[in-house]
């Protein structure tokens, strides 16, 4: 192995392992490929130009260019319809947006995607130009340290401690690599024996590689360890409310706002719990609820006179059939200082010291004598519950029900401002049920118009709603909560806000929940499903809830909030790519460098052909997936076979070029596939795929296939393909062109199933 | 291609038309049900018997009765109750005193439509008095056998509700029933149409035949002729071996709802003018033809999961096949 190879292989596992330390701050992983493919680009391209005699200043140059390229052109990829420098620019923009919005592990965004992916490839290259370049090994462990303050910075306390490992064990293998080879050349200097060449370095050395890295290693684990991180102490903050004191929560929604904007969090109650046995996700937290707010007027959301029982839960409202299956939490609460108990829904039995009685509408459990304020203080005690997660499709096409305490939960206020009326209705006017327009509250709500922020002014009166969701567009939880609550009400949802707990963090067996983890959501009741909890909240780490995120039954209608729109504004009708190859203008060299002329870093005309090659090779490889692609499209509707094969590859060609533009192909017969491609993506081409669809069954089952024509199946394809093309938006037939899907999906045969 | 004696192209357009012509006739008397009338149609085309459950008065037995006006053939109802005889099914022999010999009465059974009503409420015997009969499509009496006249198919209704006192079909005796159906009750507009039908008179009545026996056999004959390419035969064997592989069913489907699954198919293409099956008309069919033979497992049944979904599942798990 060359000594630049082995610099450059260090190089790029440093940076993919400091690419590591990414994880953790999004949900989407898809740049960890991206990545990985934009340096291993890099990195080939720049041994390749490191081998002529560009020497290093060509290598530094063709890095750039393969970066920046890379860059632009996942840019184009990824922000339809602009090109390289509004794409760049857009999603530089909407990446900073996202960041600063978002807190981690952030949602998927193609903005976050490129931002990381540009990051680590700048990465690579900076270390690249430290080790190789500028041939100062020393210096590598910077880029990737820069990388590894990103995800530090943004999560603190909650970082892995393997995430600074993997930094530091990249940095050994570069340090390690400029061993090997600086023991080579001392090597050759004082060993110049023919009969031993030296060809790979003596095991000696690999021990004392280790004997450096390992403990190096262990040592900064260590140190991670033992260093306290804030979090773990109990330092009062400095807000006016009496530091880490006592929390007092006589009105629920008091606190929270408090308590979520404190610099510290508060450790105030750890549980343990089993999952009953049927339960999908035996791993998971549970949702502790304090509080149920069911009535609403111009303040906002509030408490209602309550009849308390005493003695164990009564049935559940709403729910005519539970599971048998129980959840088993023992909770045990410290600092912190309520009337209600923290309990799972739907809570059934529980075995609790002190006295208490419960709500039969909304289950929750209040305190009934003594010190009722601070009832909760340093309290033991264990609950059994039962798990009712609705079936999401049946939850689909439900319709708003109505509880006992209908009306005070179904009610909706005569003084209720009429712009948050037709707001919900505008909202909810495409979806055709009552979950299904809930399900698009929710969206609504997550869907990136509204920032999380703990800074605005509290409550959920109608002034501080009509300021949260027409001007202002900044809340917490409450606010979240309490918009989703009343949208549904005015669409015949009754619904209530519960206060309480999310999950909290896992530590061993146990959960640990903070002040931090104070939460509010709403619950809608649904007809025969009961109350259901949603998740309007978007970016603290919450998740909407499995059910709330289902396909409905029979439409093509998702709940799901929309994660990327499709574009809708005009474009030419084109094939043709804007990024042509640009051919450097560089002359042919007529004096190239003589034989004894050692290649130097100036710029010189050599080095200008070595970026130009560089950039060459760069646009050759960005072409070769469209032009794989063109032609295996040729040689399928060149025709030649028997009628039936002609057919099959005709359909195949479809399949895969529905797959370019959208990615995925319906499964079923052919006759299905065209109904559904008919219904939509191709519904300006309908009777063309009903067309070829039939011909296909025919060739497939009947006993004689049906008479076509080699000229007619490929105007049938053009067709189709001309109204696949329509509606995309020029940088999505930039990618159709470029790097088309199709050319990645497994290759079952051509048959398009 | 291989010389088969009997094998000639179907008449596709007189299936077509036929069949649409019953269709509509049977409903201009039960409206909105539609699906139900065309799953009789295919069992009456692929010479099988239809096995109708659903609760009371939801037009089980108005179908059965419009169906053998429309096709003009002889209807007979037998309201089974407990004490119903096997003899009352298949017929008896009686002493004719004039001719001092004996002479046979023809049983209920003795028609081209039979309808078996709340076949469950009589005992095993008298029931398997008809499957026998519905299974060699002749009777047997005193060393006799009376064949049946074609087309003959028994529309045998069951109510899910109300089961007491009653002998529920075992799984052997359902598993001779082609398909199952479920009638469903009406939309509110088909619902609303019918209370302006109804109203005055019965539109049994005024329902008038639009073809006759001979023809439904010559067209029962053409839909055997419909083509079945080895792909799709192996896709009905895959769906139907499917349902003996899958954790929530105790039985799976058996070898004879293979064969009628096929027949079936055979006929909804030609119904639906074709002159070969195609995949979608076996993943149509599979539901009403398998969910009525399985058995679900205990699982399955504390699950809610009911055999019409299982055999969903079955069904979707199977690729669709690709030419051979």
């Amino acid at each position: 192995m060359r000594a630049s190879d082995r610099l450059s292989l260090a190089s790029f596992a440093a940076t993919a392992l400091a690419m590591l330390t990414l994880f953790p701050i999004t949900q989407d992983r898809s740049f960890v490929l991206w990545s990985l493919g934009a340096m291993a680009l890099v990195s080939v391209v720049t041994a390749l130009v490191r081998r002529t005699v560009a020497g290093e200043a060509g290598a530094l140059i063709s890095e750039l260019a393969v970066l920046i390229g890379i860059s632009g052109g996942l840019a184009v990829v990824l922000a339809d319809d602009l090109g390289p420098v509004e794409a760049v620019r857009e999603l530089a923009a909407a990446g900073v947006h996202h960041l600063e919005s978002q807190s981690a592990p952030m949602e998927a965004s193609p903005a976050v995607v490129w931002l990381m992916v540009t990051a680590v490839g700048t990465t690579l290259v900076l270390t690249d130009l430290l080790v190789s370049v500028l041939a100062r090994p020393s210096w590598g462990l910077a880029p990737g340290l820069t990388l590894f303050l990103i995800p530090a910075l943004a999560l603190a306390d909650d970082l892995s401690p393997v995430a600074g490992v993997a930094v530091i064990a990249g940095y050994c293998l570069i340090l390690l690599a400029e061993g090997i080879n600086r023991t080579e050349r001392w090597r050759r200097g004082v060993i110049d024996d023919p009969a031993h060449p030296t060809r790979s370095v003596s095991p000696v050395l690999w021990g004392s590689a280790a004997v450096v890295v390992v403990p190096a290693i262990a040592l900064s684990l260590v140190a991670w360890l033992a260093i306290p991180t804030g979090s773990l102490s109990f330092v009062p903050g400095g807000h006016g409310d009496g530091g880490a004191g006592p929390l007092q929560l006589s009105d629920p929604t008091l606190d929270l706002r408090r308590n979520l904007n404190r610099p510290d969090d508060v450790p105030v109650l750890t549980y343990t719990t089993t999952a009953p046995a049927d339960a999908d996700d035996r791993d998971e937290g549970v949702y502790l609820r304090i509080a149920s707010l069911p009535y609403l007027d111009a303040n906002g959301w509030q408490n209602s006179a309550i009849d308390v029982l005493p003695g164990q839960p009564g049935r559940i409202p709403g729910v005519n059939a539970e599971s048998p299956q129980r959840r088993h939490t023992e909770i045990q609460i410290g600092d912190f200082d309520s009337e209600y108990l923290p309990l799972p829904y739907f809570p059934r039995q529980l075995i609790v010291p002190g006295e208490w009685g419960y709500d039969p509408l909304s289950l929750v459990y209040i305190a009934t004598s003594g010190d009722r304020g601070r009832a909760t203080r340093d309290l033991t005690y264990s609950v059994d519950s039962v798990d009712l997660d609705p079936d999401g499709e049946r939850l689909s096409v439900a319709r708003g029900g109505s509880p006992d305490d209908v009306d005070i939960t179904g009610t909706l206020p005569a003084d209720l401002p009429d712009e948050i009326v037709a707001l919900a209705l505008e909202i909810t006017a495409e979806a055709p049920t009552d979950a299904l327009k809930a399900a698009a509250l929710q969206a609504y709500l997550r869907g990136g118009t509204f920032e999380y922020s703990t800074e605005p002014a509290p409550g959920s009166g109608y002034e501080a709603l009509t300021n949260f969701l027409f001007e202002d567009q900044r809340g917490y939880c409450e606010q979240f909560a309490a918009a989703m609550a009343v949208m549904a009400r005015v669409l015949g949802i009754p619904s209530r806000v519960a206060i309480g707990f999310l999950p909290g963090d896992k530590v061993g067996d146990t959960w640990e929940v903070t002040t931090h983890d104070l939460h509010a959501w709403p619950e809608l009741y649904f007809e025969g499903i009961g109350w259901t909890r949603w998740e309007p909240t978007p970016g603290n780490g919450t998740v909407p809830p499995d059910w709330t995120l289902q396909r409905s039954g029979s439409g093509d209608e998702t709940t799901a909030p929309p994660t990327s729109t499709e574009p809708t504004d005009e474009a030419e009708p084109t094939f043709e790519p804007t990024l042509q190859p640009s051919d450097p203008n560089a002359e042919p060299s007529d004096d190239p460098l003589g034989p004894n002329e050692l290649p130097d870093a100036r710029w010189g005309l050599a080095q200008t052909i070595g970026a130009g090659l560089g950039l060459v090779v760069v646009v050759a490889v960005l072409l070769l997936p469209g032009t794989l692609r063109a032609l295996r499209r040729r040689r399928r509707l060149s025709g030649g076979g028997d009628l039936g094969e002609s057919v099959e590859d005709a359909w195949a060609e479809v399949r895969d070029s529905v797959i370019d533009a959208r990615g995925s192909w319906p499964s079923g017969s052919p006759r299905v596939i065209s109904d559904q491609l008919s219904t939509g993506l191709l519904a300006t081409a309908a009777p063309q795929v009903t067309e070829l669809a039939v011909l296909v069954e025919r060739a497939r089952y009947a006993r004689t296939p049906g008479s076509v024509g080699q000229p007619e199946l490929v105007t049938l394809v053009s067709d189709i393909r001309t109204a696949l093309a329509e509606p995309a938006s020029r940088g999505q037939r930039i990618r159709m062109a470029l790097l088309p899907p199709s050319l990645m999906k497994p290759r079952s045969g051509r048959r398009a199933g | 291609m291989t010389l088969q004696q009997t094998e000639f192209e179907p008449d596709i357009d007189a299936i077509t038309s036929v069949t649409g012509q019953v269709r509509r006739a049977v409903e201009t008397v039960i409206e909105g049900k539609r699906s139900a009338i065309d799953l009789a149609l295919v069992v009456l085309l692929a010479e099988g018997h239809l096995l109708v459950e659903d609760v009371p008065g939801v037009g089980k037995t108005m179908l059965a009765k419009a169906l053998g006006k429309a096709i003009d053939c002889s209807v007979r109802r037998l309201q089974f109750t407990p004490d119903l005889l096997p003899s009352d099914i298949t017929g008896v022999s009686v002493f004719n005193a004039e001719t001092r010999d004996f002479e046979f009465k023809p049983g209920g059974i003795f028609a081209n439509v039979v309808v078996g009503d709340e076949i469950n409420r009589a005992s095993p015997k008298t029931q398997s008095a008809l499957l026998e009969s519905m299974e060699e499509r002749q009777v047997s009496v005193d060393g006799t056998t009376y064949r049946l006249a074609p087309p003959f198919m028994v529309v045998a209704t069951q109510n899910p509700i109300e089961m007491e006192g009653t002998y529920p079909l075992p799984e052997a005796q359902r598993d001779r029933f082609m398909a199952r159906v479920e009638m469903g009750y009406p939309t509110t507009t088909a619902e609303l149409a019918m209370l302006d039908q109804h109203g005055q008179t019965n539109p049994l009545d005024a329902l008038e035949p639009v073809t006759d026996a001979a023809t439904i056999v010559s067209l029962i004959e053409q839909a055997r002729q419909v083509y079945v390419a080895a792909p799709i035969k192996k896709y009905i064997v895959d769906v139907v071996d499917a349902t003996r592989h899958h954790r929530d069913l105790r039985l799976g489907a058996s070898p004879r709802a293979t064969i009628q699954l096929l027949r079936a198919a055979r006929a909804l293409a030609a119904m639906s003018g074709r002159d070969y099956v195609n995949p979608d008309d076996v993943s149509s069919l599979a539901v009403s033809v398998l969910a009525h033979r399985v058995l679900p497992s205990s699982e399955a049944l504390a699950g809610r999961r009911t055999p019409t979904e299982i055999i969903g599942q079955c069904v979707r798990g199977v690729a669709v096949p690709e030419r051979s």
